[in-house]
This record gives structure tokens, C-alpha cells and sequence, in this order.
């Protein structure tokens, strides 16, 4: 028998805001459900590690996709897509978790998403508090203000950017192998897609006023931050985890901005307690 | 309920030259078993459209695998492979399909392939005609003449340029939505990856003088080449043709580069015939 991964990956038609798309995942283990969103310009392979641990998938049903326009989840067939710039908007970014987790039939899923996904955790906690039991959120915060994105597209910027920037967003200790790694799959992304999720990121996700409001008691919120992300600090989301009341935020030492592809092992030793955490939990009907 | 297509993607575990590469391989139908290879600097989405097409499905098992450092067959991770360039050489691109074929189980498989996949059908026929009962060469050519290559790896030329590059391969009819469509797709590979194929593609492959040593009474040679291609041209793959004995070869009116991408309906009328031959001998033997 050849070795093999127990990931299956699938590709489920998914219509979001009246357009059908075509949407590549990874899946693995059973249990309680989890997405896993991957970061801008990012793929569902960031979450390898996780859908590979057999500590988590023993007791979890991890599902990673790739969003339309990333990774293996083409731009929509039925569109003229081509005619506008891609723009990831936060009503279409939650609207596809919602499609996802109702097309597979999950129940209250946990979600957990990264940097641009880390962030929209929040607002998922914010909007949809009765579809998902809790979220983390990695590396996220109130706001990121509002700068220039023209030097994420530009046709004289080649993807080695892309590479670059991941590089210098990797915590000093990350074993070289990772580090290599997610730099690699940052190059992997379609010219136009960093910029236009970006947009997402700068513009569009704005909890200031708020973060008060989310009722943890209905879906639980963590978060995580690595010491090293120069994108995030640990003050930046300290100060968002004393706004929601029942959030619980820990800093993870020695990490930084896509901790759980850069330090696998490392990021699993702050992902296993709220993971236990939340097995724990009974059950709300 | 969401529509699921039949496409099961597994990551499995291959040794090719003493390396262990983590690959990336979809796979759907049942029957006799066909490989398809991606052009350079693509991946498997590029056969996205056989793959989920029943009338292959019913009568073909179709496998299609990412190249190592090609989309989601990401590099190797036993090895500091960041330390040399990338180049795909003839031997190492053989062997892949080979031991894929063996991991997978299959019994002399059909082999497809496109550009440079197409060329390496001529050398997979010469070199292993137990391990395959047919080659599929789609665009293939003798060789295709020593060139620059520096062209496709520079920190100033981003991903857009072989956006460009596909969007010029595309024949003048094809429908817009496939032609975009490719296009994206060979924005997916990261920078270093195009060149590096290229290697196998300018400088390794060359069949002159080797043609007639090519038996197609062990492994069946069919040749497909798009009037418009111009990186091979029907001049070329007519000139290769002549020159294997028993070989068939059919002009793809209305095609281009990358016919099952760019049409794959027209594609499908070209193909199938070479299908449904193959199948009606494998009956007979």
C-alpha cells in the first residue's frame, strides 16, 4: 500500500451572494467541526501540520479551504470575473463560511483562521454567534488602519516579494524547513489576490465600538498572537481582548505571523488547550 | 444538497531518486488507468475538465498528480532543496511517472501529457514501453531548439507575465472563460518553477535521431497538436510523426497550447476516438 496522508480533498459547489463557485478543501479527522481559513494571498495548505496531527484529528473534524480566487478554488466559471478588480469584502468573506459549514452539514463548527482569517473570526463572533460554538482568532485585532495597497500588485513586482515579506515575518527560531516552506506557498498566489484581500483586511474589518458587544457566552472567542508578528503585536490584541468580555487571549512566545505553518510543534502547545477546552464544553442546543 | 464532484484528492508518498516528495494527486472513475501530466509551471487543475467528465470517467480511472514544486506537491522536506536551483530533468521527470504508477498500483497505464508533459510521452514510449500501454503527446515535437530562458525567472517580471504568455498561447475562438481561466492558473506557480522546467523542455528533451527506435507495437504513440500552437507547430509534431512508425496523428483544428484547458469540449472531439481505441484493444488482448 502506498503511504498516504488521511487529508481528502474534495471540490463542493458553494453559491454565495446569488454566484456559484467551485471550492477546493482539505479534510481530515472526526468530531467536532473546524474550519481552518488561511491567510491573504494564502492557501489551505498553511494548515497541513494541523490536518496531519492525529491528536487533533482524533477528536476533530478539521476542514481547510481555499477561497474563490485562491489555491486550487478558481475564479467563478459562470463570471466575467476579468472585468473588475478582485476585492475580498467582509459580507462575501463571512457569507462563505457560512455556505461551507452549511453545505457539509457541520454543526456549530469551531472556526479558526490566521492573520486576514484571524481577524474575521472576530466578526464572525460579532454577526453569526449562533453558527459557531467558538472562534480563534490568529494574529487579529480591532483595526489595521488604512494604508497604501498598490505595492501588493504591481506587474514589477514579481511574487519573490511575496516570498520576501514572509521570510521577515518569520520569528528568528522558526526551524529554516518551515520557514522555506511558507515562503514557497506564498509565491503560489494569482498576482491580483494579496491586494484584493487586503481590502478585507485594511478597510473593511473595523470592530472599534464594537468588540464590546460580542457575547462570548454564545460563541467563545480565543486568540492567540505570536510575540515576533510585526503585522500584530501582542499590545494591539491585548487591547481587543479587554473589550470582549469572557475572551481569552494568549501570547504565544517565539512565533509570529503564520505560526501555525512557520512552528508547528510550538503553535500546537498553545492551539491543545483551547482545543480541549472547547471538546469540554457541553454541548448547546 | 451541494453538489460534490467525484474528484478525491490525496496527498501519498513517493521516494523518486532517493528524495521521499510529499505529492499531490486527484484521481476519479474506474477502468483503465490514465496519467495526466500538467504543462510547466501549471498543476492539475488544468485537467479539471476530464476529470469530472462521466463519459471518461465510466471507462477510465483518471489520475492526475501535481509535479514536485508544482502546486500543492510542495518542495520536499527532508532535504535543504532552497540551496540549489530548481531544474526538472528528463530522468527525474520519467521516473515520476513511473514509480506514481507503481505506488498507485496501475496496470500499464495510459499516459497524457501536455507541452512539456506532451514531449515527455516520446520519451516515456522510448525508454519504458512495458510500463505504459499508450502515450497521449499532446503539442510534442522532436525538441524544441536550444533558447534564453531567462526571461521567465526574474525579480522584475511578475506573475501577470505568464498570465500574458497563456493568454497569447489561446487560440482565437476559444471561449473567453476558459481562456481566462488558464491564464490564472499559470499565475499559480511560484516564480523559480517555469524555468526550471523549461530545462527539460529546451535543453533535455530531444528525440533526433531516437524516433525510429520507438516501438508502438509495446506502447501505442498518438500525437495531437493544436493549427494554432506556436511553440509547436503541426509542421513539427507531423515531421515527429513520420518518423515513429505506426504513430497516429491528428490536427486539432481550432486549438492552441493547452487544448484540454482552453476547449475542452473541441478537446473532448479529438480525444475520445483515441480513448475509445485504446479501450476496444485492451478488450482484445
Amino acid at each position: 500500500m502506498v503511504k498516504a496522508d488521511q487529508i481528502v480533498c474534495k471540490y463542493i459547489h458553494l453559491n454565495i451572494q446569488g454566484i456559484e463557485y467551485r471550492v477546493f478543501y482539505e479534510e481530515a479527522g472526526t468530531g467536532i467541526p473546524i474550519i481552518a481559513q488561511h491567510s491573504g494571498g494564502g492557501d489551505g495548505l498553511e494548515w497541513h501540520f494541523m490536518l496531519n496531527n492525529p491528536e487533533i484529528t482524533s477528536r476533530y473534524r478539521i476542514i481547510a479551504p481555499c477561497l474563490p480566487y485562491h489555491g486550487y478554488s478558481l475564479p467563478p466559471e459562470s463570471e466575467e470575473w476579468w472585468k473588475q478588480e478582485y476585492r475580498l469584502k467582509k459580507s462575501f468573506f463571512m457569507e462563505f463560511e457560512l455556505a461551507l459549514s452549511h453545505a457539509l452539514g457541520l454543526d456549530r463548527p469551531v472556526y479558526i483562521g490566521c492573520y486576514v482569517g484571524g481577524n474575521l473570526g472576530l466578526d464572525l463572533a460579532f454577526d453569526y454567534p449562533d453558527e459557531f460554538r467558538a472562534v480563534i482568532g490568529v494574529g487579529a485585532a480591532l483595526s489595521s488602519g488604512q494604508p497604501t495597497l498598490d505595492t501588493f500588485y504591481h506587474p514589477n513586482v514579481s511574487n519573490h516579494y511575496r516570498m520576501v515579506n514572509s521570510f521577515y515575518f518569520c520569528a528568528p527560531l522558526t526551524p529554516e524547513k518551515y520557514r522555506r516552506e511558507i515562503a514557497w506557498c506564498c509565491m503560489q498566489c494569482a498576482a491580483p489576490t494579496t491586494k484584493g484581500d487586503l481590502y478585507y483586511y485594511f478597510y473593511e474589518h473595523d470592530l472599534r465600538g464594537k468588540a464590546q458587544f460580542i457575547d462570548t457566552s454564545k460563541c467563545a472567542v480565543y486568540l492567540l498572537t505570536g510575540d515576533y508578528d510585526p503585522t500584530i503585536s501582542v499590545e494591539d490584541t491585548l487591547i481587543m481582548a479587554n473589550q470582549i468580555e469572557g475572551s481569552k487571549f494568549t501570547e504565544m512566545k517565539g512565533l509570529s505571523h503564520s505560526s501555525m505553518a512557520e512552528n508547528p510543534p510550538v503553535f500546537t502547545k498553545y492551539l491543545m488547550p483551547i482545543l480541549d477546552e472547547i471538546a469540554n464544553q457541553p454541548t448547546k442546543k | 444538497m451541494a453538489i460534490i464532484e467525484p474528484i478525491e484528492g490525496k496527498y501519498i508518498y513517493i521516494t523518486i531518486q532517493g528524495i521521499e516528495y510529499r505529492i499531490y494527486c486527484e484521481q476519479s472513475g474506474s477502468g483503465i488507468p490514465l496519467i495526466c501530466q500538467h504543462s510547466a509551471g501549471s498543476n492539475v487543475l488544468e485537467w479539471r475538465h476530464m476529470l469530472i467528465d462521466p463519459e471518461i470517467t465510466s471507462k477510465y480511472h483518471v489520475i492526475a498528480a501535481d509535479l514536485p514544486f508544482h502546486g500543492r506537491s510542495i518542495p520536499p522536506e527532508g532535504i535543504s532543496w532552497w540551496k540549489q536551483e530548481y531544474k526538472l530533468t528528463k530522468s527525474f521527470f520519467m521516473d515520476f511517472q513511473v514509480e506514481l504508477s507503481r505506488a498507485l498500483g496501475l496496470q500499464r497505464p495510459v499516459y497524457i501529457g501536455t507541452a512539456n508533459g506532451g514531449f515527455l510521452a516520446l520519451n516515456l514510449a522510448l525508454n519504458h514501453p512495458d510500463d505504459f500501454r499508450a502515450v497521449i503527446g499532446v503539442e510534442a515535437a522532436e525538441n524544441a531548439g536550444p533558447a534564453t530562458m531567462d526571461i521567465f525567472y526574474h525579480p522584475q517580471i511578475g506573475n501577470d507575465f505568464k498570465r500574458g504568455t497563456a493568454m497569447g498561447f489561446s487560440a482565437p475562438a476559444n471561449p473567453e472563460k476558459y481562456r481566462r481561466a488558464i491564464s490564472w492558473v499559470a499565475m499559480l506557480s511560484a516564480p523559480p518553477v517555469t524555468k526550471g522546467d523549461m530545462n527539460y523542455y529546451f535543453i533535455e528533451h530531444d528525440m533526433t535521431g531516437k524516433c525510429p527506435q520507438i516501438d508502438t507495437t509495446k506502447c501505442a504513440v498518438y500525437l495531437l497538436t493544436g493549427e494554432y500552437d506556436p511553440t509547436s507547430t503541426v509542421e513539427d509534431t507531423k515531421e515527429l510523426a513520420k518518423k515513429i512508425k505506426g504513430s497516429k496523428f491528428y490536427e486539432m483544428k481550432g486549438m492552441s497550447h493547452s487544448g484540454m484547458a482552453e476547449n475542452p469540449e473541441l478537446f473532448k472531439k479529438y480525444l475520445m476516438p483515441i480513448l475509445n481505441e485504446i479501450a476496444n484493444q485492451t478488450k482484445t488482448v
